[in-house]
C-alpha cells in the first residue's frame, strides 16, 4: 500500500519521520515501565547512560553475579 | 523546537534558475524542475558510510607528512602566528563542546500537573497555564546551563593557552587540524551525498537527477548551490526531532 504520492513503501519514508516515529515508540515503551523504574527524560537520547540506568534499576549486574557457578547448590544437581 | 508541520514537510519542487535568476529551460523550452524529497533510511545509511570513508581518507592524508594535504593544512602551522594557532585550536575544541554539554548537563524532567494542581485529574485553566510557564522556564534554564558549560570550557581553554609557548601552540594547532579537517570533510561529503540522493526528475520520484555524488559535483555551481540550500531548508535537524 502506497503511503503517499511518491512514497512507495516504508523504505521510502523520509528518515526524519521514521526517526521521529522510532523515538516516540522508544519513549512510549519506557513509559510502560513502573514509575520507580522509568528513566528520567535526560536519558532518553543517551543510549549508553540509559543502558547503565536500566541495568542498575533492574539489578542486571547483581543478577549476573548471583548466577555464578560457585553458588550452585549441589542438591539441585543430579 | 521542531514543529510537526516542518517534520511532515518532506518534498518540494525547485525551478532552477541561472546566475541571472532567469529560469533554466529544458529540451521542450519549459522551466527545468527538480523534484526533491527527504531521503529514506537506506539512503541516509549509505550517505553516512560514504562520509566516514571520506573523513577517514582525509585523516590518513593529514597524518602523512609526504602528502599535499599535510603540507597545505597541517605543515603550514610550523610557521603560523600565535593568533592563527589559537583560532585553529579553539575551532577544533569548540566543535565538541556542544555535544559534551548535551551529554553532561542534566535535562530536568518536565514539571507534572501533580506538582501544581490541587486536583490533578481536574486542573483549572490557571493551573494549566502555570504548568506551561513552569515548563518553559525549565527549558530556558536548561539552555542557559548548556551555554554556561560551553563558556566555562572556553575559559578553561584560554587559561591553558595563556601558559603555553608559541612552539607548544603550533604543535597543538597541528593536532587540532588533523581532527577538525576530517570533520569538515565528513560534513561536506554527507551533505552532498544527501542532496544528490534527494533529487529526482519526475514528481513520482522514479528517475534520479544524478547518478552519483561525482555527477552532482560536476554540475555547475549555480545549480549545486540552489539544491544544497533547498535540501537544507527541507530537512529537520535530528536534535529538533527529539525535542
Amino acid at each position: 500500500m502506497a503511503l503517499a504520492k511518491g512514497l512507495g513503501s516504508a523504505d521510502d519514508l523520509p528518515h526524519t519521520i521514521s526517526q521521529a516515529i522510532a523515538y516516540r515508540m522508544k519513549i512510549d515503551s519506557l513509559n510502560e515501565l513502573p514509575e520507580d523504574k522509568r528513566p528520567p527524560r535526560d536519558l532518553w537520547g543517551k543510549p549508553y547512560k540509559l543502558k547503565l540506568w536500566l541495568d542498575d534499576v533492574f539489578n542486571i549486574e547483581k543478577d549476573r553475579k548471583g548466577k555464578d557457578y560457585t553458588e550452585i547448590d549441589l542438591e539441585d544437581v543430579e | 523546537m521542531g514543529s510537526l508541520s516542518s517534520l511532515l514537510r518532506w518534498k518540494k519542487t525547485i525551478e532552477l534558475v541561472d546566475q541571472n535568476k532567469k529560469p533554466i529551460l529544458d529540451a521542450d523550452g519549459k522551466p527545468k524542475k527538480v523534484y526533491m524529497r527527504i531521503i529514506g533510511d537506506q539512503d541516509l545509511k549509505e550517505a553516512y558510510a560514504e562520509a566516514r570513508v571520506a573523513s577517514s581518507n582525509k585523516r590518513a592524508a593529514l597524518r602523512d607528512p609526504e602528502t599535499n594535504d599535510y603540507r597545505m593544512e597541517v605543515g603550514i602551522f610550523e610557521d603560523a602566528s600565535e593568533e592563527e594557532c589559537v583560532e585553529a585550536i579553539r575551532a577544533a575544541q569548540a566543535a565538541n563542546w556542544t555535544q559534551q554539554a548535551m551529554s553532561n548537563v542534566v535535562r530536568p524532567d518536565e514539571v507534572e500537573i501533580e506538582a501544581i494542581a490541587a486536583d490533578p485529574d481536574a486542573p483549572t485553566l490557571e493551573e494549566q497555564e502555570k504548568l506551561d510557564i513552569a515548563n518553559k522556564e525549565q527549558d530556558q534554564k536548561y539552555l542557559e546551563e548548556i551555554q554556561a558549560y560551553t563558556l566555562q570550557k572556553n575559559k578553561e581553554l584560554e587559561d591553558t593557552l595563556s601558559d603555553m609557548t608559541l612552539a607548544q601552540k603550533r604543535e597543538l594547532a597541528k593536532g587540532a587540524m588533523t581532527n577538525i579537517q576530517p570533520l569538515y570533510m565528513f560534513m561536506q561529503t554527507l551533505t552532498i551525498e544527501k542532496v544528490w540522493r534527494s533529487c529526482w526528475d519526475d514528481p513520482t520520484f522514479k528517475i534520479r537527477s544524478f547518478d552519483s555524488a561525482q555527477d552532482f559535483k560536476d554540475t555547475v555551481d549555480v545549480i549545486q548551490k540552489q539544491l544544497l540550500e533547498a535540501y537544507s531548508n527541507l530537512e529537520v535537524e535530528e536534535d529538533k526531532v527529539k525535542n
